[in-house]
């Protein structure tokens, strides 16, 4: 009887530790992220707008330290899809004063307004991996284009604040071959990219500076820094103002706004 | 009479003047002040010219606007106006009044075309009379109406109406030396001097219009034109020379109609470079002198061009021309050319080069230069321009225009 009894106590302890043990791979299990649903909720925490208007102080430095300081007003319409058309205007300095691009859909159409041609040039899509108007951001860049679906992901690490992932691409229509991320693991928005060329050469670093967090804990970036690794150049953008979900008219995207004296 | 010509410029200056420092009218400024200096070889003269162009807007509600920009310059060219006080452009713009429709009102500058350069379908205002290889040509403005009409997000349709001509201000003491240079050695024991030359113009009374289709395709737009006006330089349509050896010109202004086919962007087989190409079929009046037809069978004229920036920064933007702006007819002839210039790291110097090359009559027009950028709104260029060619090449056109240049500006 007795023998029976502890038998029985034993297989009562067994199933607990098991359980036990279970739950904790469970827990472990479920803490693991996957990069694609670190990626979402990179995305989810991205403030959510139909549009937006910043009004931005840029920064070009070149490898001596030399600034020159431009300033911008831009305009952004989420289209869906991770598709993002864009409307930007030079303010300052009077060299680039007037100077307007509109980017329609991750720059799939580029115009160039240019004040002393008075008419707006379209410029070829390839042209969207080019720097735009001597900064280090291409066309491309602007639309944040690593966080296109159509790279693939994968964790590299995972540190005590960070997530590292890797998202890669064979498409050789795409400006890079991989981008190397790093999400901030508290607060699951991108902190740093890292961007390598189609050769495989690590080319360019942004980072995330400074954000700024709404009341519903969305994310915008207020502070970001390009590194052109092979150029040594930086080019600072610094949002000083911000306003979402604006009275937009649904032709306001489109190049009948490049020539309007005031935006 | 000195005076009178220039009153309406004093008169727009002061008013203006006036407007920008009323409360609650306050416009919106930009100024350029540029010195030129050139010193021309072939004729050994050295040229100065001062312009401040004073651009402005004013925001009458938020789609409508009152929008120019003005001009003061004086210069001592022998090819340009020895004073200009005028508006360049002034004009009302309105936005959306009638939904899809953006109109402007008053003297304003239409451009249609693609090409950076040389377009033939850009024929609705004149340009200063001197062809520049190197820098996009500013306009003069001309009196008229224009609208675009937006057929969705993608289709545009433009349409420009001037009540007249607005001719190329050549100063008529260019044309006489001009004329005298090519008609007098075809009259033997004639001797003329220019002082004796007399010239009349032939007014036009056609009203200028055209219409204008574009789309947007997913890699490149594409348009379709028709312009309905006349040559804006002057032809002779008649000479006559007096008992007192006095040789009078009539100068007109023929018409013309240009059917036109535009595009730019991106190409199958050319990724990488944006592509950018005028055509136009020109049906000119038929035009006579002295039983010499001057202008009769309809003839093309094109410019197919391709920008492209390597990877360390050296922009080129070359291409194929068949008629320059000053050729007509069975004179229209090819060329390449190219225009290319380089950003040199951490260095404020960009040098450049353009060049045109006949492939009739190998003549060859040069320029070389650097641009250098002081500060943010102060920059300088220099350039040497020269002309390699036979005698009576098809670029001799240029001849007048080799020499060095020099061009300050300050963007305030």
């Amino acid at each position: 009887m007795l023998n029976k009894k502890n038998n029985n106590q034993y297989f009562i302890i067994f199933i607990i530790v098991g359980l036990f043990f279970a739950f904790n791979l469970v827990a472990v299990a479920s803490q693991q992220l996957t990069a694609d649903e670190i990626t979402d909720k990179v995305k989810e925490n991205q403030a959510d707008y139909q549009n937006s208007k910043t009004q931005t102080e840029m920064v070009l430095i070149d490898q001596d330290g030399k600034e020159e300081i431009r300033e911008i007003l831009m305009f952004k319409k989420d289209e869906g899809d991770d598709k993002i058309t864009m409307l930007m205007r030079f303010l300052s300095p009077k060299s680039v004063e007037g100077v307007t691009l509109l980017s329609i859909e991750n720059g799939d159409k580029i115009y160039l307004y240019l004040p002393a041609y008075q008419k707006p040039r379209r410029i070829a899509g390839s042209s969207k991996q080019e720097n735009f108007m001597g900064t280090d951001f291409s066309y491309e860049d602007l639309s944040m284009d690593y966080q296109n679906d159509d790279y693939q992901r994968e964790l590299l690490k995972e540190t005590e604040k960070q997530y590292i992932l890797k998202a890669i691409t064979s498409d050789e229509e795409l400006s890079y071959s991989q981008f190397i991320l790093y999400v901030n693991k508290e607060k699951f928005y991108v902190e740093k990219v890292e961007f390598f060329a189609l050769d495989g050469q690590h080319t360019k670093t942004l980072e995330i500076k400074e954000v700024n967090f709404d009341d519903e804990g969305k994310i915008t970036p207020m502070k970001m820094e390009m590194n052109d690794i092979i150029d040594k150049h930086q080019t600072q953008m610094n949002i000083n103002e911000i306003d979402y979900n604006l009275d937009l008219s649904d032709s306001f995207f489109t190049i009948r706004t490049l020539q309007r004296p005031r935006l | 009479m000195m005076k009178i010509k220039y009153y309406p410029g004093i008169l727009f200056l002061l008013s203006m003047l006036i407007l920008c420092t009323l409360p609650g009218l306050a416009f919106d400024t930009s100024q350029t002040l540029e010195y030129e200096g050139s010193f021309l070889l072939s004729q050994q003269t050295l040229n100065h010219t001062l312009t401040l162009e004073i651009d402005y807007f004013h925001e009458i509600t938020d789609n409508i606007f009152l929008e120019g920009d003005l001009m003061i310059r004086a210069t001592n060219k022998e090819i340009g106006q020895p004073i200009v006080i005028a508006p360049n452009e002034i004009y009302l713009s309105g936005y959306s009044i009638i939904e899809n429709l953006d109109i402007k009102a008053g003297k304003i500058i239409n451009r249609w075309g693609a090409a950076d350069i040389f377009s033939p379908l850009d024929n609705f205002n004149p340009a200063p009379p001197e062809v520049s290889l190197t820098k996009q040509k500013s306009k003069i403005g001309a009196l008229g109406i224009s609208g675009t009409y937006y057929l969705g997000n993608s289709t545009y349709l433009y349409g420009v109406i001037l009540p007249r001509v607005m001719p190329t201000p050549y100063p008529d003491e260019f044309l006489k030396s001009n004329y005298l240079l090519n008609y007098v050695s075809g009259l033997p024991g004639q001797e003329f001097d220019i002082s004796k030359v007399e010239l009349n113009y032939q007014e036009t009374e056609n009203i200028v219009w055209g219409l204008r289709l574009t789309h947007s395709f997913p890699t490149f737009d594409a348009g379709i034109s028709y312009y309905r006006g006349n040559y804006m330089d002057p032809f002779p349509v008649n000479l006559s020379i007096s008992p007192e050896n006095m040789m009078e010109f009539t100068l007109g202004y023929p018409s013309k109609q240009v059917i036109g086919l535009e595009f730019q962007g991106e190409f199958p087989g050319i990724e990488g470079a944006t592509l950018r190409g005028d055509l136009a079929y020109v049906i000119p009046e038929k035009w006579e002198l002295q039983g010499n037809t001057l202008l009769e069978e309809p003839y093309f004229q094109a410019i197919i061009s391709a920008d492209y920036t390597t990877e360390n920064n050296l922009y080129l933007n070359g291409g194929f021309i068949y008629g320059l702006p000053f050729e007509r007819g069975n004179e229209c002839s090819p060329y390449i050319y190219l225009n290319t210039s380089k950003e040199i790291e951490n260095y404020d110097f960009k040098p450049f080069y353009a060049g045109v090359f006949s492939l009739k009559d190998a003549s060859m027009m040069n320029v070389i230069g650097v641009d250098y950028q002081l500060t943010d709104s102060v920059s300088a260029s220099i350039n040497y321009s020269f002309l390699l060619e036979d005698e009576q090449s098809k670029l001799s056109q240029f001849e007048r225009s080799q020499g060095i240049y020099l061009s300050l500006k300050w963007l305030f």
